[in-house]
C-alpha cells in the first residue's frame, strides 16, 4: 500500500451510530420480547428473522448485550414457569404425555431464539463467560419444570412405576419412556444420574431383593441359575430401548448382586 | 536469571520473521524463550542457529532448525518441524488454538528437548513435550514469525535452561492426566451446537435444506438431494431439460455418487480402489475435471505401484488447492469454476432469492445456498420457520449498497476488491460491519487485513471509534491504540477526531506503555480537550482562561467527572518548575480539586523529592520509559541539532564527526567522491565545493542528499538547517521528506522557487510547520525538484552543511 493511499485513506465520522433515543434500548428489547412470546405461543411463522436479528444485532453493538441476556432470562423462565403450571394440572397418563410435548416445544422454541439472538452468542457470551444461550435454555427448563417441587418426585415416580409395571408384565409406552428419558440426558450427564440413573438403580435393587427372596424359597438350584438369567437379559434389553448406554454396567452388577452374589451361600448349600 | 527481556510489543506480519541478537539462547541448544502473542492463527516460533532474513521463509530453509507452530492448520492443531519436516502434528492438546487476546506461551529447548508449556511462568504447566531422536544441539536464535494473518508478541525473554528444570517437569507428567473434567458439557451439546468456525458448504452435503434438485440412484431410485447453483459451477449437469429438478442415475449405485458430491462439497473424498473407474465415469459424464484428471491418476499410480490388488482398500482423492494463501476457503479450495459461479451470479440463473435493499431500493439475485455456506445467520434466516423460510423475497435493511456488493461479489469470488471504489475507507468500514453482522468469518478477516495496511495517524482515531463496538475486532483495536500512543503529539494536534473515543479506549492510551510524546504539557492539553469535548485545538492556557468567564461544570459537562480518571495519567513531576507554578495559579487548578492535589503533589515532589504518603502508584512520578530529547532550533549553525548531539555520543563524549563514527549515514544520489563527501555535511568546516550530482531515477534526472539516523532512532523534525558550499548554484526548489522505512516518503515541506539562498556559503533554515512535524521518521531527504540558480550545473545539490532539530530518541 503506498503511503499516498494511507494519506488518502479517509473515513467518514460514524457520530451517526450514536443512538441519540434514551429509549432505544427499551423500545428494541420490546420487539424481541414480543417476539419471544409470539414463538411460545406457536406463531413464529409470521416473524421477521431479519428484524429480529438486526435489533438483537444493535442492541450487542449498542452495548446493551446484558439487558438483552438478562431479558431473555426473565422472559424464558416465564414461559417455563406457564409451562410448569399447565404440566401441573395434568392427570394421570396424560403427565408424562405433556412434560414430553412441552419439552419438544421448548426445545424449538429454543432453537429459534437461539437464532435471532446468535450475533449475542457468538460475541457478548462469549467475551462476558456467561452461559451459551442453548445451555442457558436447558438450564432454565431444568430448574424451573425438571426441578419444580410438584414435579420432581411426581416425575421420578411415575417413571419408576412405569418400569415396574414393564418388569411386572405390563406393556408400557416405551417410546416415551425413551423420550423422557432422552431429556434427562439432554440436561447434562449428571442430571440423568443423579435425578434418574441412581433411584432407578435403588429401586432395582429393592425389586430383585424381593423376587430373589420369593424365587429362592420356592426353587432348586438349577431352577433358580435359570430364573435369574432371565432377570439380566431383560435389563440389558431394557438398557438398549430407553436408557443410556453407559447404564448397562451398572444395572447388571446390580441383578447379579442382588440375584446371586447374595445368596451364594445359600445356593452352594442346596 | 533473566538474559534479555524485550518489553516492548512487536507484530509480526504475514510471511515475515522478526530475528534479533538479544533472542538468543545463552548455550547453543540449550535455553528457554517465553512470550505473549496474539492471532487468529499460527504463532510461529523458529530456532536456529544463526539469524534468519526479515522475510525468513521456513519452507524455503535449508540450515537447520526446529520451528514450533502453535495454532496450525485453521487453528486446529500443534506442529513442530525439525528441518522442514513435521515430527509432530497434535491436535488434542491446549495449544492448538490461538487466542484474539495476549496469552502467554514459552518454549525450551534442551538438547533435542523441545518442551511447550502455557502461562507467565517458564517451566510450569507444561502441555506438550518431544525428544528429537537425533538431537540439534546447535540452535541458539529465536526467531518470531507468522503464517498468513497478522501475530502480535509481547514480553519476549529469554531464559537459560538448567537440568533442574528437567527434573522438574518429570513430576509434572503424572499430573497430567486428570485435564479432561468437561464432559459434562460434552454430553449436553453434541448433535445440537453448531460451531461458526467449522461452518461451510459441507454443511449441505445432501442436505435437504435449501435443496433444488434431485438425484434418483440405483434401482431403488434412492433420492439424494443436490443445489443446483452448486452443482453447475463445478461441472455440467443435464440441469436445463423439461425435468430438470430430477437426475435418472439407474446404472450407478450410490457411493460413487457419494463420492462424487462429497468432493464437490467438501474438496475431498475417500473411495474403495475398485469403484474409482466407476467414479471417473460418473464424473467425466458430468464434466467435473477435476475430480477426472484425479481418478486418472490415482488409477495410473495404482497399475505403477504393482501392489496387490485389494478390493478394501480406500484411496483419497483431494482437490489441489489453487491458491495456497487462501487456505481451505470456498470457493478456492474446492473443485469449482469461479468463473463459472461468478458468471452464474451475474446472470441470476437457478437464483431462488432475491434480496432487497428497503432504504436503496435495489435488489440483488442471488442462491440461497451460496449465502447461507458463508454465514449460519442467513442459512437460519432460510430455514428456521420464520417468515423468510417460506418467501423468495428478502428485505435487508442499514445496509450499504456499495458494501453489500463487495460482500455478494466476495460470496461467490473468494475475492475482495473494492479498492477502487469511491470512498473506499468508508465502504470498507460499513463491509466490515456487514461481515461481522452476519458472521462471515473470512470476509472479516480479508476486511481486517485490508483495514491493518491502510491504518495511518490519520485514520487512527476514526477506526477506532467505529471498530471499538465490534468485540472480533480486538486486534484492530490495539494496533489503533499502540499507534496512537507513539504518534501521541501527531494524533492529538493534527485533528480533535480523538475527543469522539470513548473514555475506555482514551484511559487505554493515556496508560499505555508505549505512550511517547515530546511534552507532558501535550498530555494535559489532550486530557482537558478531550473532557469538554474540544471542537478545535486548544492548549490548557487557552482552556485556562476560558474559565474566567465560566465554570467547569458548563466547560467540561458530562465529561467533568471523567477528569478524576484521566488527569493522574498525566505526570505533572516532569513538568518544569516554572510551569508547575504557573499551572498553581491558574484557574484550573483553584477550580478543579483533583488537578490542584496533582499539581500541589508535583511541586512538593520537585522540591523535596517526597511522595505525598498513601498506597496511590508512583509511576506517575517516573520518566516514560520512551521519551524524546528535545533539540530545538536556535540560531544558524547552533550545536543544538541532532547531528551535533549524535557526534558528541548522545551527549556523553567530545564531538566526533557522526558520519565517521557511523552512527549516522549519509548518501546522496551521487557517488561518494572528493566533491560529494557525506563527512562534510556532517562536520562545521567550512567546504567550497559539495554537492550531489544528478543520477537517473525511473527516467527522471534526480539529486538527493539523505541521512539515517539509524535503526533504533527516530526524529520528529521540526526545523531543519543546510548551507550553501562556495558555488553560485542556489537551490530553488526543493522537497524536504521523512520516512521510516526509507522507501515510503512523507513531504515534510516543499519548497517552490525560494528564492532564500543568495550568497556562497550562506546558511539557511527552515521550520516545519504542519501536523507532519509531529510524525516521527528515521530517514530523512532533500531531493531538488527543479534546477538550481546556475544553469551550467543545474542539477548539483550543493549543500556543505546540513542540521536536524525537534524530538529524538
Amino acid at each position: 500500500m503506498s503511503n499516498q493511499k494511507k494519506r488518502n485513506f479517509q473515513i467518514e465520522a460514524f457520530k451517526q451510530r450514536v443512538v441519540v433515543d434514551p429509549k432505544y434500548a427499551d423500545k428494541t428489547w420490546k420487539i424481541l420480547e414480543h417476539a419471544i412470546h409470539e414463538i411460545y405461543n406457536h406463531n413464529a411463522s409470521g416473524l421477521s428473522f431479519e428484524e429480529l436479528y438486526r435489533n438483537a444485532y444493535n442492541m450487542v453493538l449498542h452495548k446493551y448485550g446484558d439487558k438483552l441476556y438478562n431479558g431473555l432470562v426473565t422472559t424464558m423462565t416465564f414461559h417455563l414457569k406457564e409451562i410448569c403450571k399447565s404440566i401441573e394440572e395434568a392427570h394421570g397418563g396424560a403427565f408424562l404425555e405433556l412434560i414430553n410435548r412441552k419439552w419438544n416445544h421448548h426445545n424449538k422454541a429454543l432453537q429459534m431464539i437461539r437464532d435471532i439472538v446468535m450475533y449475542m452468542d457468538r460475541t457478548y457470551v462469549s467475551s462476558t463467560k456467561k452461559t451459551h444461550v442453548h445451555e442457558l435454555g436447558l438450564h432454565l427448563w431444568r430448574d424451573n419444570v425438571v426441578y419444580s417441587s410438584k414435579i420432581q418426585t411426581r416425575l421420578l415416580n411415575t417413571l419408576l412405576d412405569l418400569v415396574h409395571k414393564e418388569r411386572t408384565g405390563e406393556v408400557i409406552d416405551r417410546l416415551l419412556m425413551r423420550n423422557v428419558i432422552k431429556m434427562f440426558m439432554d440436561l447434562g450427564e449428571s442430571v440423568y444420574q443423579d435425578d434418574f440413573e441412581e433411584p432407578f438403580l435403588e429401586a432395582s435393587a429393592e425389586f430383585y431383593k424381593v423376587e430373589s427372596q420369593g424365587f429362592i424359597e420356592s426353587c432348586d438350584c438349577g431352577d433358580y441359575l435359570k430364573k435369574a438369567e432371565k432377570p439380566l437379559v431383560e435389563e440389558v434389553e431394557r438398557v438398549a430401548h430407553y436408557l443410556d448406554a453407559k447404564s448397562e454396567a451398572k444395572i447388571t452388577s446390580v441383578v447379579e448382586k442382588e440375584m446371586i452374589a447374595n445368596h451364594v451361600q445359600r445356593l452352594v448349600h442346596m | 536469571m533473566v538474559a534479555a527481556k524485550e518489553n516492548k510489543s512487536l507484530t509480526v506480519a504475514p510471511f515475515e520473521c522478526a530475528w534479533s541478537d538479544d533472542l538468543k539462547f545463552r548455550e547453543a541448544g540449550r535455553g528457554c524463550v517465553a512470550f505473549d502473542a496474539f492471532a487468529h492463527n499460527d504463532v510461529t516460533v523458529v530456532f536456529r542457529e544463526n539469524v534468519g532474513t526479515q522475510h525468513y521463509h521456513y519452507k524455503k530453509d535449508n540450515s537447520p532448525h526446529y520451528i514450533v507452530i502453535i495454532g496450525s492448520n485453521r487453528n486446529r492443531r500443534l506442529k513442530i518441524q525439525v528441518d522442514g519436516k513435521s515430527v509432530v502434528d497434535e491436535e488434542a492438546s491446549d495449544l492448538c488454538r490461538c487466542s484474539l487476546e495476549f496469552e502467554s506461551y514459552w518454549i525450551s529447548i534442551y538438547d533435542g528437548l523441545i518442551s511447550i508449556g502455557k502461562g507467565r511462568y517458564p517451566f510450569q504447566n507444561l502441555v506438550f513435550k518431544w525428544q528429537d531422536p537425533k538431537p540439534n544441539c546447535n540452535v541458539q536464535y529465536v526467531g518470531l514469525s507468522s503464517w498468513d494473518k497478522h501475530v502480535g508478541y509481547r514480553n519476549v525473554s529469554v531464559f537459560p535452561v538448567t537440568h533442574n528444570h528437567i527434573l522438574l517437569w518429570k513430576q509434572v507428567d503424572c499430573r497430567e492426566v486428570k485435564g479432561d473434567e468437561s464432559g459434562d458439557e460434552k454430553f449436553v451439546e453434541e448433535g445440537t451446537g453448531y460451531d461458526y468456525e467449522q461452518w461451510g458448504l459441507g454443511n449441505f452435503l445432501e442436505s435437504w435444506q435449501l435443496s433444488d434438485t434431485i438425484f434418483l440412484v440405483g434401482e431403488e431410485e434412492m433420492d439424494v438431494p443436490a443445489h443446483k447453483v452448486i452443482l453447475q459451477a463445478s461441472g455440467n449437469f443435464p440441469l436445463r431439460s423439461s425435468d430438470g429438478d430430477v437426475i435418472q442415475l439407474r446404472g450407478v449405485s450410490y457411493p460413487i455418487l457419494h463420492a462424487l458430491l462429497q468432493y464437490i462439497y467438501t474438496g475431498r473424498t475417500q473411495i474403495l480402489e475398485s469403484e474409482l473407474a466407476p467414479l471417473r465415469d460418473l464424473s467425466s459424464k458430468f464434466e467435473v475435471m477435476p475430480l477426472v484428471r484425479q481418478c486418472e491418476e490415482s488409477i495410473d499410480q495404482l497399475k505403477l505401484s504393482k501392489k496387490a490388488f485389494d478390493p478394501c482398500r480406500k484411496v483419497t482423492l483431494s482437490c489441489p488447492i489453487s491458491h495456497p494463501l487462501s487456505g481451505f476457503m470456498f470457493p478456492s479450495a474446492f473443485p469449482i469454476d469461479v468463473g463459472k459461479l461468478v458468471k452464474l451470479y451475474s446472470t441470476g440463473e437457478y437464483s431462488d432469492i432475491k434480496i432487497y435493499l428497503s432504504d436503496h431500493s435495489l435488489t440483488f439475485q442471488s442462491h440461497k445456498v451460496i449465502l447461507s455456506l458463508w454465514s449460519v445467520a442467513f442459512a437460519k434466516m432460510f430455514t428456521n420457520g420464520m417468515s423468510e423460510s417460506h418467501s423468495s423475497t428478502i428485505y435487508l435493511t442499514d445496509v450499504s449498497p456499495e458494501a453489500f456488493k463487495a460482500m455478494m461479489n466476495f460470496m461467490y469470488s473468494g475475492e475482495l476488491n473494492m479498492e477502487d471504489t469511491v470512498n473506499f475507507g468508508t465502504e470498507l468500514i460499513h463491509l466490515l460491519f456487514l461481515a461481522d453482522r452476519f458472521g462471515v468469518v473470512p470476509l472479516h478477516q480479508e476486511c481486517c487485513k485490508m483495514l491493518l495496511e491502510c491504518l495511518s495517524e490519520d485514520s487512527v482515531c476514526s477506526v477506532l471509534q467505529v471498530v471499538s463496538s465490534i468485540s472480533s475486532c480486538k486486534l484492530i483495536e490495539e494496533m489503533c491504540k499502540r499507534k496512537f500512543s507513539m504518534h501521541f503529539d501527531y494524533c492529538t494536534t493534527a485533528s480533535v477526531d480523538f475527543v469522539l473515543l470513548d473514555q475506555t479506549a482514551f484511559s487505554d492510551i493515556l496508560e499505555s506503555a508505549d505512550l511517547t510524546v515530546t511534552s507532558e504539557e501535550k498530555i494535559l492539553d489532550a486530557v482537558l480537550m478531550w473532557c469538554m469535548k474540544a471542537e478545535e485545538s486548544h492548549s490548557w492556557e487557552v482552556i485556562d482562561e476560558m474559565m474566567n468567564y465560566s465554570d467547569p461544570k458548563i466547560l467540561f459537562k458530562e465529561r467533568l467527572q471523567s477528569l478524576d480518571d484521566l488527569l493522574p495519567h498525566v505526570r505533572f513531576s516532569l513538568l518544569s518548575y516554572e510551569l508547575l507554578k504557573r499551572l498553581e495559579n491558574s484557574n484550573l487548578s483553584k477550580q478543579i480539586p483533583v488537578f490542584n492535589r496533582l499539581v500541589n503533589e508535583a511541586a512538593s515532589f520537585l522540591t523535596s523529592g517526597l511522595i505525598c504518603p498513601g498506597k496511590e502508584p508512583i509511576s506517575r512520578f517516573q520518566h516514560r520509559s520512551s521519551s524524546f530529547k528535545e533539540l530545538q532550533y536556535i540560531r544558524d549553525g547552533d550545536s543544538n541539532g541532532v547531528l551535533h548531539f549524535v557526534g558528541t555520543s548522545y551527549g556523553s563524549h567530545q564531538w566526533v564527526n557522526p558520519v565517521l563514527a557511523k552512527k549516522i549515514i549519509i548518501t546522496s544520489s551521487s557517488p561518494t567522491s572528493r566533491f560529494t563527501d557525506p563527512k562534510a555535511l556532517a562536520s562545521k568546516t567550512y567546504v567550497g565545493t559539495s554537492f550531489a550530482g544528478p543520477r537517473m531515477e525511473d527516467g527522471h534526472i534526480s539529486s538527493w542528499w539523505m541521512v539515517d539516523l539509524g535503526e533504533n532512532h527516530q526524529l520528529m523534525c521540526n526545523y531543519y538547517t543546510f548551507r550553501q558550499d562556495g558555488s553560485r548554484a542556489f537551490t530553488r526548489s526543493w522537497k524536504f521528506q521523512g520516512s521510516m522505512d526509507g522507501k515510503t516518503w512523507t513531504d515534510l515541506r516543499v519548497h517552490e522557487d525560494d528564492q532564500t539562498m543568495c550568497k556562497a556559503g550562506q546558511f539557511a533554515s527552515w521550520p516545519i510547520t504542519a501536523a507532519n512535524a509531529l510524525l516521527p521518521f528515521r530517514f530523512f531527504k532533500l531531493v531538488l525538484t527543479g534546477p538550481t540558480a546556475d544553469s551550467s550545473t543545474p542539477w548539483n545539490f550543493c549543500i556543505c552543511f546540513l542540521e536536524l532539530y525537534g524530538y529524538y530518541r
